[in-house]
């Protein structure tokens, strides 16, 4: 008995359980507790909303500086400064060389920002690279190539 | 400050431009306030007038979205009673705001607050650089969508409606910018809000309130807003387009379902069972009907749009992954019943996960069962449900054939299909609830 209620219990816990309940309550109770059953769980609802927003909203606070601070500055912020890095490089890349990307999500975010241009994610520098972004992290085996550092992001010129 | 200004203008133009598409097209010289509508509808002539422009190779530049904002600007010059009716639409609604403005000022600290959170940061997730916002500065930069930049996220057979409508907004910068990009999903998350409220406020009911508060405290639905892992995706947009076509359904306004399920279907593929079986289900619900032309015109309006998208698929080549892939091998590798028994169990803790929904699916089960024969009497609400059993059952075939393995499929996006239908389940549970308790 107690291991079928607690295979329910890790099946359904008390959100099932809570609707079964409701339910049956429901169809067993007259009108006025039909009513009540109903108007009951649309409140808890609601409640149950407000709480867990403001307890996911409260944990962030400590974010609701970056609002006042100037567009671009948040913006680089929040990119790991990649919105500037790709300005520097538009500057420097020609526009049919072959640019290779160490993949990672700033990398698509790098991609995206250099359109039309269509660096190659790649795991590892080929040989068929002209180019080699790097991002936050120093390339000591292309050290001798390095052509531009920009806040702790990487360009090295293949020879 | 002037990037600002301009983003809530494009906001703008598009609700006039729904306005005014409604106003002449489909409501015959009506006006309400219908933001949500409008807003819909205008994203959804914008992003019909670019891939039509994309087909004939016509590019769209910043002078074109200025032009087009400013010749929707002449029928209000021109045309005393559209103004005089917008004019009156609207000072109806600041009156309703008058007479509850304790309501209305706890709103705008909750709207202050989404708007403060989100724009502390860029939008920063794979799907929106992979492909969403990739193919938006894309978009702006060519001035139109080609095989190239169509091609940008493999596999290529996304909707664009939602970039589409960020590289218009860029066209009122004058510069690609995913910050800006993220005042369409507050309009969107507000909008949402605004549409649900809309329809329930018909309702008399003291407890519709609280079901505005489910809704608009959803943390799932916010968080698509505020997070930046998703603030990036079209998903909010679908939810839009559901909660839109949902409403006018059971609110028995058969063109703009069918509408808005056809531009759901232009926002993500997942909703094309939803627009498939609402097809279907047309001839049924004109049965023994006196006026059948609203629904002729609905079915005419939504195979409009499946066509013109499958057209749009084949000139551009872009496919369907799921019906591309070998069903036979899947079938052969992936047992079937195990397959759907796990998505089930998914499906049971997702439902429960009350940080992502708060209790909004247990109050969705409630109702579904306690008036489950209220709905079954309500040929509208029956279809309706009925469409949201095919949306689920939907995902779990989409999660069966997806390349990726089954538990990270599901792992990674139960909680954007569900987001899909949620709004709209809700809205429609609170009809069925609201009819049957008020007062």
């Amino acid at each position: 008995m107690f291991q079928l209620f607690s295979k329910l219990w890790l099946l359904f816990g008390w959100f099932y359980l809570l609707v079964v309940v409701s339910i049956i309550v429901y169809f067993l109770g007259n009108v006025k507790l039909k009513a009540r059953v109903s108007r009951f769980l649309v409140v808890l609802a609601a409640m149950a909303a407000v709480w867990i927003t403001v307890k996911l909203m409260y944990a962030q606070t400590s974010e609701i500086h970056r609002f006042f601070m100037p567009v671009e500055e948040k913006v680089d912020l929040s990119t790991f400064n990649q919105a500037s890095f790709s300005k520097e490089l538009q500057k420097v890349l020609p526009g049919n060389d072959k640019v290779c990307i160490f993949d990672n999500l700033a990398a698509q975010y790098l991609v995206q920002r250099l359109y039309p241009a269509n660096p190659a994610k790649v795991k590892k520098a080929g040989k068929d690279c002209q180019w080699v972004v790097s991002q936050f992290e120093k390339r000591p085996d292309l050290a001798e190539f390095e052509m531009l550092e920009y806040k702790g992001s990487y360009l090295y010129k293949l020879p | 400050m002037k990037d600002l200004f301009w983003v809530v203008l494009a906001v703008f133009s598009f609700i006039q431009l729904g306005l005014v598409a409604d106003y002449y097209l489909i409501a015959k010289r009506k006006v309400g306030f219908k933001p949500a509508v409008y807003f819909g509808l205008g994203v959804g002539v914008i992003t019909i007038l670019n891939m039509f422009a994309s087909m004939v190779s016509i590019p769209l530049d910043n002078y074109a979205a200025f032009a087009v904002f400013f010749a929707v600007c002449l029928p209000f010059v021109f045309d005393r009673r559209l103004a005089k009716d917008c004019f009156s639409a609207v000072a109806d609604w600041v009156a309703v705001i008058g007479k509850n403005r304790l309501l209305t000022g706890a709103f705008l600290v909750f709207v202050a607050a989404i708007v403060i959170y989100t724009f502390g940061h860029v939008p920063w997730g794979d799907d929106a650089y992979e492909r969403w916002l990739a193919k938006a500065g894309a978009f702006y930069l060519d001035g139109r969508m080609t095989s190239y930049s169509l091609y940008l996220s493999e596999p290529a057979d996304d909707p664009n409606l939602w970039p589409i409508t960020v590289s218009w907004l860029y066209r009122f910068i004058g510069e690609p910018g995913e910050f800006w990009s993220q005042t369409l999903q507050v309009a969107v998350f507000v909008l949402i809000i605004f549409e649900f409220a809309r329809r329930v406020t018909i309702l008399k009911s003291g407890i519709k309130l609280f079901w505005l508060i489910i809704l608009a405290l959803t943390p799932m639905l916010w968080n698509y807003v505020v997070l930046p892992e998703y603030s990036g995706n079209a998903d909010l947009f679908l939810s839009f387009y559901f909660i839109l076509a949902f409403g006018a359904l059971v609110s028995g306004e058969i063109i703009y379902a069918a509408l808005f399920f056809g531009l759901a279907v232009l926002t993500k593929n997942d909703a094309i069972p939803a627009l498939a079986t609402l097809f279907v289900l047309i001839p049924l619900l004109a049965l023994n009907q006196k006026d059948r032309k609203p629904f002729l015109a609905a079915a005419a309006l939504g195979l409009a749009i499946f066509i013109f998208n499958i057209i749009w698929k084949m000139h551009f080549d872009l496919g369907n992954r799921f019906l591309q892939r070998d069903i036979g091998e899947v079938l052969a590798q992936r047992p079937f019943f195990a397959y759907q028994k796990y998505a089930l169990m998914a499906y049971r803790e997702e439902f429960r996960n009350v940080a992502h929904w708060g209790a909004g699916w247990l109050v969705i089960f409630f109702v579904f069962v306690t008036k489950f024969g209220t709905i079954l009497k309500n040929r509208l609400i029956f279809t309706a449900f009925l469409i949201f059993g095919v949306q689920l059952v939907a995902y779990m075939a989409v999660w069966y054939l997806a390349v990726p393995d089954h538990a990270t499929e599901i792992a990674t996006n139960i909680h954007r299909l569900l987001l899909g239908i949620y709004p709209a389940m809700l809205l429609v549970c609170a009809f069925v609830f609201l009819k049957k308790t008020s007062k």
